[in-house]
């Protein structure tokens, strides 16, 4: 037994010997083969009613090459961009001061479908295509909530006449100003995004997995804006509530009461949104959320153009404004 | 010799030699009239090996007499136009001459004079042999032990409650009972009339620390089951493993066929399935979650496991509600004769198991638990005051009363939960996690003769996932109860008949309730201002399903040479006004070729109701269990398996070779970035995709299971593809576990009676995993839709936005890590009596500590040339552990 004892002490020194070796290195770089895939064009553009044509175009960068796509190194000043309505060509754009390509001659229609097609030295030709929706009718109102100062205290109601027939999509974004009272148009701190509160249930099906605030784990979602589909009201009047705090954002200076800016502009900006923008929009935000995380499954965000990278997608937008009076 | 190239005698090796052959050959006196063949007096006899068929019967039994010397007479007219179909190792010589006389019409009688007389055989008169077998000391059923007659080449194994039933025709026979780790018993008998036997069989001596063999299996080629595989809780505990911590699924893993998950973890991915398309039965009854530490250490206690049994493909229709593979764990009944105290120590849990009887052979328990001390020596660490921390405890009991040789009642529980908590000093908050099991059997064996078994088990299965956490503020409480799962409540009641040697039937109905809870949130707060919100979360009720099946299955024996297991399973699933009903047919086919070798093939149909919602690659608690609904059906699968198996028994090897092909509909997957959450889960529905998959392969297995050293060498070669049509962009990817090859090489060397030493080297292609391609432009969306500052300024158009960086990833699953190969050692010393043991487990995990990657980072490289580098993370270097189990 002595012996057995013995062998296991010798045994125990070996193992606590090759820990001590193999050090708590865990980490390694890994070489991948290649430097990833060819360069391809990347356009970037909205079609918006009634707004003048602008195209960002710019060059992908394999993932293992140096370089930031982002900054203007990577921008194609050599392209030739067309404008398509239907089959017929409108208008080639031109590159201007801001190193993109734009043009004036035509602006884009509401319902109408265009296409943009780019071609540039040694790049394969881009083309993207997409129709600009209609915008419904929309209305904004606002109600004052009774409740503690520190909690949101105004309701804001955002209706939309959905139009049925049709997928729709939206996304709402939302601002305030502030006036001193009796000042007719002048703020000191001028357009401030507001944090709004929503139990609708279009927004938290979207939002919950997009990076909403921690709320949303309790059935309400919190944030600045968000993007919504018309699955759970396709065809009919909706609308939706939003909470939120007539104070938040405001540094009071003096806490005389009846003092600060008792006067506030809530504005709703609301976009209708073509299919591949609301794509884009949601797997761009879900990239975001997912790409520092090992063990998800990466996202890839969504493209409708072919040939390239990026997103050339149609919206309208209506901005709703309310004002109300603490 | 003979020139006779289709029949050979000669004496089995190590046995004796043609020159020296002394044959030692008597014959029973065979009454006239009654139908018997030549018995042996003596087990000592030289052996002889019978190869080949279709023989002639007058050149085979010329060979016979040429090289036996035996005396015999027969007339020519009788076997004439015979032929002969005999395979047989290590017979004596009046088995050989059975064997040769099988199936001919024709029987051996010994006359007075000594010499051998053929007579036309009549009508074979046969009687049925049956009852259970058990261990000698503790007398508990053993599950899967084997009975076979090597002159009739005919065997069974006992069932999952232990009993058999064999029959053979009125004639001495020699019956060779056999149990992994327990010593080989033969029997020589003669059945006048259907008979009850219950064979002890002894734990073999190398387990109580001698170098006897242990016994033998059943000859592979002698069964029809293919794609399975099976794994003593001893084989087990004589294997390497992280920590110290014995784990029959991390044994299994090692198995051709069977591919791992992430390092560490205890899933298995059968032949391109995932863990929760595995169904897993712990005595009959399924578990819905089979690891603890999020995956690390399975929930089998591995004192009190008798054996693991993993069937990767040629399922038999007494299987069905999942399509890769079946792992039947079981559990010992507890000792009939005596008390016994089992326990552990080990670094991360230890164990305890007592059982012993309550009436001596009639009633008897087990109670075992076993639990980690994470927290508490996180709390005696710490320098803080930490009052949280994380453990798992697992519980299992069993109670069983033998109320005649008939009827025996079994009761078996387990519960096993891990928790992880954390609490303010003051109380003024807390949170906890919990998820586990709790499973429950009422069984009820009945012999209804002897050749009808029966059983009915009740059973209640139970896996909860919770969240709790309040919170004392200043305005008020707040409090979360969040809980999800799964809570089954069945009846199954199984017959096995053996109406005659050619067929053992067996039938059955599982009835199952589910009831599924994917996500209820109680969200409480009361305010201090009066405003409360007292809030049930959950957007539909909980799913109820009803699934029925019923099944029957034959194993038939066509010729000696063609057996067939031919089966069908009805089955029905009701779910929310929806009906799957589906019929599955189940055949498997083996042929004996020559040189013992058996062609085996299989075809399965499956068919999965319940479906498992993951998006990581560990076993994490969130994980949920969710039905088949209107709109999202069972997964179905189609599999094919073609393959040789043989076992050569002389030096204790089974060699296995399989191919297969199978084909899944019907797999779900979260969509794009969904993910669990707390609130909204009951819209699982929502968020998820269907689409298919498949996976083809080969798979070698050869396995030493007795000597002085054992072992076995495991190689898969196999792909597995996924196709979504929405995800990357319909094509098909690879599956993250798609390993084209694994290698795994396993040696037990028993050195001394007391020391014993293991190693074990495993090579796996690395997993598939998707990695970024290229980078480009894409306007950030934060400010999308607004407007500046600036009175009058349009909101921005993305082509005015600022530009952040997107990524475009390549195919999914397009890139592979590394591959992992990793080498364990380990010592083992076990010393003690028939009373008890003691047993000190060493040795190295991953002894020269390669760095297997366990995931990819991608990110901005440090150099400042804006590209991306991707890192390797490994987290098992080498380790060492040490454990202790003792035995009284």
């Amino acid at each position: 037994m002595t012996q057995l004892f013995r062998s296991v002490v010798f045994l125990l020194i070996g193992l606590i010997s090759l820990t001590s070796m193999g050090g708590c290195d865990f980490q390694r770089s890994v070489t991948i083969n290649g430097s990833g895939a060819p360069p391809k064009l990347v356009l970037n553009s909205e079609i918006i009613p009634g707004r003048p044509w602008r195209v960002d175009v710019s060059r992908s960068v394999g993932s293992y090459q140096a370089g930031n796509p982002s900054d203007s190194t990577f921008t194609v000043t050599d392209a030739t961009v067309s404008i398509l309505h239907g089959d017929q060509e409108q208008s080639q754009l031109r590159l201007d001061s801001l190193r993109q390509y734009s043009a004036r001659q035509f602006l884009p229609e509401e319902g109408e479908q265009y296409t943009v097609r780019v071609s540039a030295p040694n790049l394969e030709t881009a083309t993207a295509t997409d129709r600009v929706p209609h915008m419904p009718p929309t209305t904004l109102s606002s109600d004052l909530l009774s409740g503690e100062q520190n909690q949101r205290n105004r309701l804001l109601q955002f209706t939309i006449d959905d139009p049925p027939g049709v997928d729709n999509y939206y996304h709402i974004a939302l601002q305030k100003r502030a006036f001193v009272r009796d000042s007719a148009s002048i703020d000191t701190i001028g357009l401030t995004d507001v944090y709004f509160e929503t139990s609708n249930r279009s927004i938290i099906e979207e939002m919950r997995n997009l990076g909403g605030l921690a709320e949303s784990e309790f059935n309400f979602y919190v944030g600045r804006s968000a993007i919504l589909t018309d699955v759970l009201f396709g065809g009919t009047r909706h609308t939706v509530r939003l909470r939120v705090n007539d104070q938040q954002s405001f540094l009071r200076s003096d806490p005389v009461p009846n003092d600060g800016f008792p006067r506030i502009e809530y504005r709703l900006y609301v976009s209708a949104l073509s299919e591949d923008l609301y794509q884009f929009l949601h797997t761009r935000r879900l990239q975001n959320r997912t790409e520092e995380n090992p063990f998800a499954e990466p996202v890839e965000v969504h493209s409708n153009v072919n040939g390239g990278y990026g997103i050339v997608a149609g919206r309208a937008t209506d901005t709703l404004r309310v004002e109300v009076e603490e | 010799m003979c020139n006779l190239p289709s029949l050979l005698f000669r004496p089995t090796r190590g046995v004796g030699s043609w020159g020296v052959l002394v044959v030692v050959f008597g014959l029973a006196v065979v009454p006239a009239g009654r139908a018997q063949a030549p018995s042996d007096t003596t087990q000592a006899s030289s052996r002889y090996t019978v190869e080949e068929t279709g023989t002639p019967l007058p050149d085979a039994l010329d060979q016979f007499v040429s090289t036996t010397g035996i005396d015999l007479i027969y007339a020519t007219k009788l076997v004439e136009g015979k032929t002969t179909r005999c395979h047989l190792e290590e017979a004596l010589p009046s088995e050989a001459l059975s064997c040769l006389l099988l199936g001919t019409g024709v029987m051996a009688q010994r006359r007075p004079s000594g010499r051998f007389v053929l007579v036309p055989r009549p009508d074979a008169t046969r009687h049925t042999l049956s009852g259970f077998v058990v261990d000698a000391e503790s007398g508990e059923t053993l599950v899967g032990a084997n009975l076979y007659v090597p002159a009739l080449q005919r065997g069974t194994a006992t069932n999952e409650h232990g009993f058999y039933s064999l029959t053979v025709p009125e004639e001495p026979v020699r019956l060779v009972v056999s149990y992994l780790g327990y010593e080989k018993k033969v029997r020589s008998l003669t059945l006048t009339s259907d008979r009850r036997l219950t064979v002890e069989l002894s734990p073999s001596a190398v387990q109580a620390g001698s170098l006897k063999v242990t016994a033998e299996q059943r000859p592979l080629q002698h069964t029809t089951r293919t794609s399975t595989v099976e794994v003593s809780a001893a084989e087990a505990k004589a294997m390497p493993t992280l920590l110290g911590q014995t784990d029959l699924l991390k044994t299994l893993q090692r198995m051709p066929g069977v591919q791992p998950g992430v390092e560490g973890s205890s899933g298995l991915y059968v032949r391109g399935g995932t863990p929760d398309q595995n169904l897993t039965l712990l005595d009959g009854a399924p578990l819905y979650n089979v690891s603890h530490v999020f995956g690390f250490v399975s929930i089998f206690n591995p004192d009190i496991v008798q054996n693991a049994q993993l069937t990767k493909g040629g399922f038999p229709a007494r299987y069905g509600g999942h399509l890769s593979s079946v792992v039947e764990v079981s559990v010992e009944d507890g000792n009939r004769k005596e008390f016994d105290v089992e326990g552990s120590l080990g670094v991360v849990a230890s164990r305890l198991t007592v059982q012993g009887p309550i009436v001596e052979d009639k009633t008897s328990f087990l109670l075992s638990g076993r639990r980690t001390y994470l927290d508490w020596l996180m709390r005696g660490l710490s320098k803080e005051d930490l009052d949280g921390g994380y453990y798992f405890y697992d519980v299992n009991a069993k109670l069983n009363h033998r109320f005649s040789s008939s009827d025996r009642l079994f009761f078996n529980l387990y519960t096993g939960d891990d928790r992880y908590y954390n609490r303010e000093d003051d109380g003024s908050s807390s949170s906890s996690y919990g998820w586990g099991n709790l499973t429950s059997t009422l069984r009820w064996n009945h012999v209804f003769g002897s050749r009808l078994f029966g059983s009915a088990t009740v059973r209640y299965s139970q896996y909860q996932f919770t969240v709790k956490a309040n919170d004392d503020m200043e305005r008020g409480t707040y409090v979360l109860d969040y809980r999800s799962g799964i809570r089954d409540l069945g009846l199954k009641v199984n017959f096995d008949y053996d109406p005659n040697p050619q067929h053992a039937v067996r039938t059955g109905v599982d009835v199952t309730h589910h009831r599924f809870q994917p996500g209820a949130t109680q969200y409480r707060n009361n305010s201090a201002s009066g405003a409360q919100l007292d809030t049930t979360i959950a957007p539909s009720d909980p799913v109820r399903a009803l699934d029925a099946s019923a099944y029957v299955e034959d194993n038939v024996e066509w010729t000696k040479h063609f057996r067939t297991n031919i089966g069908l399973r009805a089955s029905g699933f009701f779910v929310q006004g929806a009906s799957y009903l589906s019929l599955q047919p189940r055949l498997s086919a083996r042929y004996l070729l020559p040189r013992n070798w058996a062609l085996k093939g299989a075809y399965a149909w499956m068919r999965q109701p319940i479906h498992l919602l993951t998006n990581s690659s560990v076993g994490l608690p969130t994980d949920l269990w969710v039905s088949s609904t209107d709109e999202v059906p069972p997964e179905r699968s189609h599999q094919v398996t073609l393959g040789l198996s043989r076992s050569f028994q002389d030096v204790g090897v089974d060699v296995s070779l399989e191919g297969y092909g199978k084909l899944m509909h019907g797999l779900i997957e979260y969509e794009q970035g969904a993910a669990f959450r707390l609130s909204t889960d009951a819209e699982w529905k929502d968020q998820i995709e269907t689409g298919r998959g498949w996976s083809y392969g080969a798979e070698l297995l050869v396995r030493r299971t007795h000597g002085r050293t054992t072992g076995w060498l495991g190689y898969t070669l196999s792909w597995t593809r996924r196709q979504f049509d929405a995800l990357n962009d319909g094509a098909p990817f690879p599956f993250r576990y798609d390993r084209r090859h694994k290698l795994t090489l396993t040696a037990r060397h028993q050195l001394t009676d007391v020391t014993s030493l293991t190693a074990t080297w495993s090579y796996r292609s690395g997993i598939a995993v998707t990695l970024p391609q290229a980078r480009y432009r894409s306007p950030l969306i934060n400010g999308f839709g607004t407007r500046t500052a600036l009175e009058g300024a349009e909101d921005h158009p993305i082509s005015d936005a600022f530009f952040t960086i997107a990524r475009s990833y390549g195919e999914r699953n397009g890139h592979r890590m590394r591959p992992y190969h990793r080498l364990d050692l380990g010592a083992n010393f076990k010393w003690g009596n028939a009373e008890g043991f003691h047993a000190l487990k060493t040795g190295v995990y991953n002894a020269y500590n390669r760095k297997n990657p366990f995931f990819l980072v991608t990110d901005q490289s440090s150099n400042r040339e804006d590209t991306l580098q991707v890192r390797s993370i490994s987290v098992l270097p080498v380790v060492p552990y040490v454990s202790y189990r003792f035995k009284f």
